[in-house]
């Protein structure tokens, strides 16, 4: 016999399966777990349920949805005209979140990576440029994080975008806000002074 | 828990839980280095953009189970031109993909090794924007160097199979079998005739150029000059070779021509139409 019975063991073998969560917090989890109530297991197993058979990628930009379309896209008061290039579906909530933005996104799902066989194709580049060409866009925000694997599918981006002549920008990057200079590294620094702005 | 220094390139970085960095790099005295640094994604870490891909960088470490924890980290050198050009950036991942895909001992330093990462990488990154033939240059020289330190270069002072001496055949042509090893003589070329995968038929310029890349210094091979075309067939040749001897499964010239070629798609298509 094993150190646990088996159906606890299963469960502390799937919960190790989940990011960021080692043997011990799986442990933990499930012994927080057998203290809950039938009722509420049932409403936590049936809301992972839900999750999985309704969430599913927008059509368009392939940000997380319910519907074929996801909100954004259907919204109809926003900026048809700009689009916001971002990683992760993850980051177009911590846009939406600043209120400043009030265009559209394209989900890339990933960055380029020969190595790892990940191309335009993998990346939706040949649906963001339909995109483009379709809404007659006037604006592309490239908001891909200041790493060389995100700045280098910028500059590809920006190749490919560019012979359709449309304004391409991208998101600064310098000082964080209430960062010290004292602190900062060579790059961040000469990046703030290259692209400092007039008062 | 014992600390040390090293001065090292990063070959690879990627995301581990919340916050973390792992990054794989090659130190100039301790080889390989996997090591982890916490909080580094974090806007305001301390590490800001010390520990970007491809930085030279010195370190300061403290050894650790299976990672060692990094626990500060200057630049020394900031490759800054590789991301403005995807096509810099495929060739310096190349790079570090063949030198960690080879499964090199770790803390086993090889200066030698160190040295051609830091001149290739310096190299790419001073090149000029979209001049894919210098990159290619630049990686086709990786690659038969790394060849040579890892003790697979081709033979190619003698025949691979009977070591006799290699002269010019009458035909202008000399052969090389990426089996045996390297070139062949006219003798041991001839029973090898029936088997085309077994040999290819070399120019005197192709012949020439590999064994420029075998046995000249970087700063004495940079002035070479030579026809594209020719440095096409012998990127693919040894491409092919490298594939057939190591273990890495790198297929170094499709690898290339999928993505570069996407830019620089025209470029390619004219040596090519010119070539046929």
């Amino acid at each position: 016999m094993g150190l646990y019975i088996k159906s606890i063991e299963n469960l502390i073998n799937e919960f190790k399966k989940l990011p960021g969560i080692g043997p011990k917090s799986a442990k933990r989890i499930v012994y927080y777990l057998l203290k809950v109530s039938p009722k509420e297991i049932l409403r936590f197993s049936q809301a992972l349920v839900e999750m999985k058979e309704k969430v599913q990628f927008c059509k368009i930009c392939f940000n997380l949805s319910e519907d074929d379309v996801c909100d954004i896209c259907r919204d109809a008061l926003r900026d048809q005209k700009k689009i916001c290039i971002v990683e992760e579906v993850g980051d177009v909530a911590i846009i939406e979140g600043t209120g400043d933005y009030r265009g559209l996104y394209h989900v890339l799902n990933g960055l380029l990576s020969p190595i790892e066989n990940i191309g335009p194709d993998e990346i939706k580049i040949p649906q963001l440029l339909q995109r483009i060409k379709n809404l007659e866009t006037e604006e592309v925000i490239i908001a891909l994080n200041p790493t060389v694997e995100g700045e280098s599918t910028a500059t590809f981006l920006k190749n490919v975008i560019k012979p359709l002549e449309i304004k391409i920008t991208k998101l600064a990057s310098g000082l964080p806000v209430g960062g010290d200079i004292e602190f900062a590294d060579e790059i961040t620094l000469s990046r703030a002074i290259a692209d400092r702005k007039e008062m | 828990m014992s600390s040390y220094r090293a001065k090292a390139i990063i070959l690879k970085a990627y995301k581990l839980g919340e916050a973390d960095k792992i990054v794989k790099l090659y130190s100039q005295k301790n080889g390989l280095i996997d090591a982890v640094a916490k909080g580094a994604r974090k806007i305001k870490s301390k590490f800001g953009g010390r520990l970007e891909l491809f930085n030279f960088i010195d370190l300061e470490l403290a050894s650790g189970k299976s990672l060692d924890i990094i626990t500060g980290a200057e630049i020394l050198k900031n490759f800054s031109n590789i991301p403005l050009d995807f096509n810099k950036f495929i060739f310096c991942q190349l790079i570090s993909e063949i030198v960690l895909k080879m499964h090199l001992h770790t803390n086993e330093a090889s200066p030698v090794l160190f040295k051609l990462i830091y001149v290739c990488f310096n190299e790419i990154d001073s090149l000029p924007k979209d001049d894919i033939y210098s990159q290619e240059k630049v990686a086709c020289f990786f690659i038969a160097k790394f060849l040579k330190i890892t003790g697979y270069a081709p033979i190619i002072e003698n025949c691979s199979s009977c070591g006799t001496a290699i002269v010019e055949e009458k035909s202008g042509k000399i052969s090389f079998s990426i089996k045996m090893g390297g070139v062949l003589c006219p003798i041991c070329s001839k029973s090898a005739e029936n088997m085309p995968d077994m040999k290819k038929d070399l120019n005197l310029p192709h012949y020439n150029l590999i064994s420029d890349l075998f046995s000249r210094k970087f700063k004495d091979f940079r002035s070479v000059e030579f026809d594209n075309a020719v440095l096409e067939n012998v990127y693919r040749l040894i491409s092919d070779y490298f594939n057939y001897h190591t273990d890495c499964h790198i297929d170094c010239y499709n690898y290339l021509n999928k993505f570069a070629a996407v830019v620089q798609s025209n470029i390619k298509s004219n040596i090519k139409s010119n070539l046929n």
